[in-house]
């Protein structure tokens, strides 16, 4: 089997080794008669010449996978601080970092494959988080490895190699109408009303988002002639699809959403964790009302020109939502009602997780209560006191069968 | 008769006939290549044909199914979500549009062709074998023409019946899918029945078994 690999392998050594055969073949005496002019010419640098420009392809490679990369950030990054600070008067944006001297409003982590930025400072909103994950363009070799495998074998399919863009709107619960009004001080009751999930997906992911998303695998899947065809509402009860579309202008539909069907992946309002919660204690831990917008790397003017667009509107959500809920207006899509009916679902999937928890619990007592008799069986063994406790156990037990056998003597 | 044994017949058949071929004749081994590659390449091309009338039909119509994953890594993950219920065997719900299965499905049988060309090479090219060359000859024009979604898409076949989406694995000796407990040995090989019923897909629709990390 090794002969397959090997084979080539030796003879391709063999054909480097011939290479400078006239140049190994003379003498120390020839050598020494030549000058070190004469030597480099008589050498055939041919291996040399491939292993140095096999070099300079890694290095070309690496840094236009670099350059790309960041020019990619760059422009998206610039599109997205514009916006957030002048359109949506965030008081806060970017990050300052002066990593190598240039000042960047983002972080650049991983070898320029992950990117960082952020913005606070506004009403409704505590802060927005944008995360960026790009293909590691700097290292080919690695990036053709990870495609072929994961074309012949999905299950080895690396998550790093999808690009996408995730950013995460949090609230505060707190509405001013403009900037000499006085904020509301009840922001903790008004945040009691975003415990819901409710979501725009797009079909081509929505299969795979509900296995990488907890929120999501708990909710009702429905098409609507609302929505544009290539999209599906995801909520945890049907009455809450309408929240998006009543808290945004009426264009949304067919100004943003349409336009980006082949952009954005999904939207969704949510409070609960990406990842499963193992307890109850988790579960209420991981609780964080949010809103997570996921698309493709946006490239074009056009596509950058959506993406702002995507997360005003979803700003435009959580400015409405909180007026409603500061102003206690009636017409409200999240009713106390809409919310009781939430409230018992999730006691229901609570209660799963808890049985499934004690459940577990239970396995790792018995597991260890198993190893800690091992543990004693293996000392007493080694103190010499379980062959003598052995012994007598026999003993014991021969004494125990000779009187049965008297008894059925004397019965007799 | 069952696509699978069909196949069988004809390996044997073509296996039996390759015995009087002479594979030193150069003429003979030319024509032998000539025509596997030409079969590859028919099936290539009515492949490649079936995703674009796919992507140019773009239906987006959700289809809603309970069914074993393929992939081991959610199988393992389901059995660690709720180690508590019996009935999860590692099925989960699958919303995926009619466009998108259409195309997984095109492209699993893209993936067997590929694997069939590059062992086919190696055994031919490297082992110095002729005789499977003539052997897969017939086999990937039949089972691209036999395709499920080369005959809805390409031939307007009705999808109803054994054509209806998902589709479910056939036994290869007949039998019921698995339908009732004493289900054939080959449907339990092959995963098991696809359950579509609205009870069941209820259940597993909010079955919260999403975002399990591995350790």
């Amino acid at each position: 089997m090794f002969e397959v690999i090997l084979d080539p392998l030796t003879s391709f050594m063999e054909y480097v080794n011939n290479l400078n055969a006239p140049y190994n073949a003379l003498s120390y005496e020839e050598q020494k008669a030549m000058s070190i002019f004469q030597r480099i010419i008589f050498y055939n640098w041919t291996f040399e010449m491939y292993c140095c420009l096999i070099m300079v392809g890694f290095y070309v490679a690496y840094q236009y996978g670099v350059s790309t990369n960041l020019s990619i950030a760059d422009k998206l990054f610039n599109s997205l601080h514009v916006y957030f600070k002048n359109e949506l008067n965030f008081a806060r944006v970017g990050l300052t970092s002066l990593k190598s001297g240039s000042p960047k409003l983002y972080l650049d982590q991983h070898l320029h494959t992950w990117f960082t930025t952020f913005a606070t400072g506004r009403s409704a909103i505590d802060c927005i988080n944008v995360k960026v994950h790009l293909k590691p363009r700097n290292n080919p070799i690695s990036l053709f490895i990870e495609t072929f495998l994961g074309y012949f074998f999905s299950a080895f399919t690396y998550e790093d190699l999808e690009e996408f863009v995730e950013v995460e709107i949090k609230p505060n619960g707190v509405y001013v109408s403009n900037e000499n009004a006085n904020a509301n001080n009840n922001k903790a009751e008004i945040l009691h009303n975003f415990k819901f999930v409710t979501s725009i997906v797009n079909k081509t992911i929505m299969d795979k988002i509900r296995i990488d998303r907890y929120f999501l695998s708990l909710t009702h899947v429905t098409e609507n002639d609302k929505i544009p065809k290539e999209f599906v509402f995801m909520s945890e009860v049907n009455q809450i699809n309408d929240f998006i579309y009543k808290y945004t202008k009426g264009s949304f539909n067919d100004e943003v959403l349409r336009k980006s069907s082949k952009l954005l992946q999904f939207i969704s309002f949510t409070d609960l964790p990406d990842l499963r919660p193992e307890d109850g204690k988790r579960w209420t831990a991981a609780l964080s009302p949010r809103c997570i917008i996921r698309t493709k790397v946006p490239t074009s003017a056009k596509e950058l020109d959506l993406l702002n667009k995507l997360i005003g509107s979803m700003v435009e959500v959580y400015d409405n939502f909180t007026r409603d809920l500061v102003q206690k207006s009636g017409n409200a899509v999240i009713t106390p009602d809409v919310l009781k009916k939430i409230n018992n679902l999730r006691q229901g999937e609570l209660a799963r997780i808890e049985k499934i928890a004690s459940h577990a619990a239970m396995e790792l007592a018995k597991e260890e209560k198993k190893e800690l008799i091992k543990e004693k069986r293996r000392e007493l063994k080694k103190s010499g006191e379980l062959q003598s406790k052995e012994l007598k156990m026999r003993e014991k037990r021969e004494r125990r069968q000779r009187n049965k056998q008297k008894q059925r003597m004397t019965t007799q | 008769m069952n696509p699978q044994i069909t196949n069988i017949l004809i390996m044997g058949g073509m296996m039996i006939i390759s015995r009087f071929l002479d594979f030193e004749n150069k003429i003979i081994l030319n024509v032998v290549r000539i025509m596997y590659f030409s079969s590859m390449f028919i099936s290539l091309a009515i492949l490649q044909l079936t995703k674009w009338k796919i992507q140019k039909n773009n239906d987006l119509t959700v289809l809603k199914y309970v069914a074993k994953d393929s992939n081991s890594m959610f199988n393992l993950a389901a059995a660690e979500v709720d180690p508590t219920n019996e009935n999860s065997n590692g099925e989960r719900l699958h919303v995926i549009s009619i466009k998108d299965y259409d195309l997984t499905e095109i492209n699993s049988a893209l993936k067997s062709l590929s694997n069939n060309l590059v062992v086919m090479l190696f055994m031919h090219l490297y082992l110095k074998y002729s005789n499977p060359l003539f052997m897969q000859c017939i086999s990937p024009i039949k089972s691209t023409l036999e395709n499920k979604v080369v005959q809805i898409i390409l031939f307007n076949k009705k999808d109803s019946g054994y054509l209806k989406r998902p589709f479910k694995t056939e036994p290869m000796f007949g039998g019921d899918n698995g339908k009732t407990s004493g289900g054939s040995m080959m449907s339990m090989m092959t995963g098991g029945d696809i359950k579509t019923d609205k009870k069941t897909i209820e259940t597993y629709e909010k079955a919260g078994n999403g975002g399990v990390k591995l350790d």
